[in-house]
């Protein structure tokens, strides 16, 4: 009983696991406006600078 | 904690999931506050978000197996080692479509299977899934390929520093993501904890260890081929220990060398100086119990493990079921009650092979006047003239014994795996509370 719970817990987990890389994927895919990308690009490039 | 625990086990469940997701997607959180990288598609992401998950599962599995009393202290150590298991199983999955992914949608990237010529990278990453490949086969299946204990945990643990040190050599050397700053550090803190959990188990905790030596005292042999390591703390006050916990037994050498053995204590919480380990002959290790001499130099690690009746101070009473050698700790829980002048009723129901077989049969009867003790022997194989119960622990023989106000008791099972589990369903079907029932594996690894 206490292993089939956990047997669940651990496909829950595994599904969120999944779910959240292949809401990643989607973020990192998405259109994004070009000068919002600019800023963040700048920051990046600033940031790795420092 | 251990309050909310008792009240509400749901709550600190979802307490440790939360923090199990929180740290094995914090990698992929980071990656959110920078730009996302151009034109590298959805699948391509998908497979390098399940590597990093897949990486980071593996590292936790260094605290999940480091026996840090904090985490153990919620659920004890099986139901650690279980989800140790399964998450294992699931990191497997996760680090192996990671490459498929790209093979179906880049079928170029075949070619970095090609040891020889691929780069630094390629290869990290193929020696990693290797060892994480021998890993899995040498864990599920290290009994039918008749692997022994003590070398295959040395194998395991190399192994496991093998994948982790691989897989992230790996993701360093494509450093698409890990070149930016906060990932760099958040993946060096990352492998940082790894190395101080296993500096930690390999090297603090040992170092401990040897400071506090027991002495074997005498090994008395006892019903059903079992014997009894009885040890003395030797220039120190003992382990205190709550009746039903375990330790890990090192015998004879230094515990540094990590060959170590879980036993439950069978003897009194209350004489914490004096330790007594039941042992039945099994395996390699517990086949030499008996040759064991008196003077001989033991380490402990522990105790540990949440099968105990010490945690249920304010129960009405215990039903213990026991299965052979599972007789163990059930023995330190009555022997510490009898101590301790405990007037609440306990219920055992004990299962064993034959009536010579059965383990503690004496010390038992001698129990039975100084304690509220019911005592319900179960054999399998009886001798003529018995009329006692006979066959299997079920729903029936359950139903027969057990309080008729089931949640009135806690309930704990040690047994072989088929029993403990055929018991648990029983229980279910009787309608005894799932918080009532506490289970303990001995057969752990």
């Amino acid at each position: 009983m206490r292993y089939s719970i956990m047997l669940q817990v651990v496909g829950i987990i595994t599904l969120i696991l999944v779910g959240t890389a292949g809401l990643f994927a989607w973020l990192q895919n998405r259109d994004i406006p070009s000068t919002e990308l600019e800023t963040k690009r700048s920051r990046n490039h600033y940031s790795s600078i420092e | 904690m251990q309050r909310l625990l008792m009240k509400s086990p749901v709550a600190i469940a979802i307490l440790w999931i939360g923090v199990y997701l929180a740290i094995t997607l914090l990698p992929l959180l980071v990656l959110l506050f920078y730009a996302p990288p151009e034109g590298r598609g959805f699948w391509t992401e998908l497979s390098v978000a399940l590597g990093f998950i897949g990486l980071a599962m593996m590292a936790l599995q260094f605290a999940l197996t480091a026996r840090i009393n904090r985490v153990e202290a919620s659920y004890g150590v099986d139901i650690i080692l279980q989800f140790h298991r399964y998450t294992s199983i699931v990191a497997f999955g996760l680090i192996l479509i990671h490459p498929i992914i790209l093979f179906v949608t880049e079928p170029e990237t075949l070619q970095l299977l090609n040891i020889l010529e691929a780069p630094w990278r390629a290869r990290f990453a193929v020696a990693s899934t290797t060892a994480l490949i021998i890993l899995v086969v040498t864990s599920i299946w290290r009994q039918p390929l008749k692997i022994p204990y003590e070398p295959w945990r040395i194998l395991h643990g190399i192994l496991a520093i093998v994948i982790v040190a691989f897989g992230l050599a790996h993701a360093l050397g494509v450093s698409y993501y890990l070149s930016l700053f906060g990932k760099s550090v958040l993946w060096g803190a990352i492998a940082l904890c790894a190395l101080l959990l296993l500096i930690y188990v390999r090297i603090i905790k040992p170092w401990f260890m040897t400071k506090k030596p027991y002495l074997v005292e005498e090994v008395i042999p006892q019903r059903g081929d079992v014997w009894t390591l009885a040890l003395r703390s030797h220039g120190h006050d003992g382990m205190p220990f709550e009746p039903g916990q375990f330790a890990w037994i090192t015998l004879n050498i230094s515990p540094f060398r990590m060959r170590e053995h879980p036993f439950s204590m069978s003897s009194s919480a209350v004489n914490p100086e004096r330790l007594e380990f039941s042992i039945k002959a099994l395996g390699d290790f517990t086949n030499h119990i008996k040759d064991v001499k008196p003077g001989t130099r033991a380490y402990l690690d522990g105790p540990y493990g949440v099968f105990t009746t010490d945690r249920y101070w304010d129960s009405a009473g215990f039903v213990l079921i026991a299965g052979g050698i599972g007789i163990t700790p059930m023995m330190s829980m009555l022997v510490t009650a009898v101590e301790r002048q405990d007037d609440r009723p306990f219920l055992l129901i004990y299962a064993s092979k034959t009536w010579s077989d059965v383990t503690f049969r004496e010390e038992l009867e001698e129990l039975r006047p100084r304690l509220d003790l019911t005592i319900v022997h179960v054999l399998r194989e009886p001798p003529e003239d018995w009329q006692g119960e006979t066959g299997y622990v079920d729903r029936e023989l359950l139903e027969k014994y057990i309080p008729l106000h089931r949640g009135s008791r806690q309930y704990f099972i040690c047994a072989a795996p088929v029993m403990m589990d055929a018991v648990e369903a029983a229980l279910f079907d009787l309608e005894v509370p799932v918080t009532n029932v506490h289970m303990e594996h001995f057969n752990l690894v």
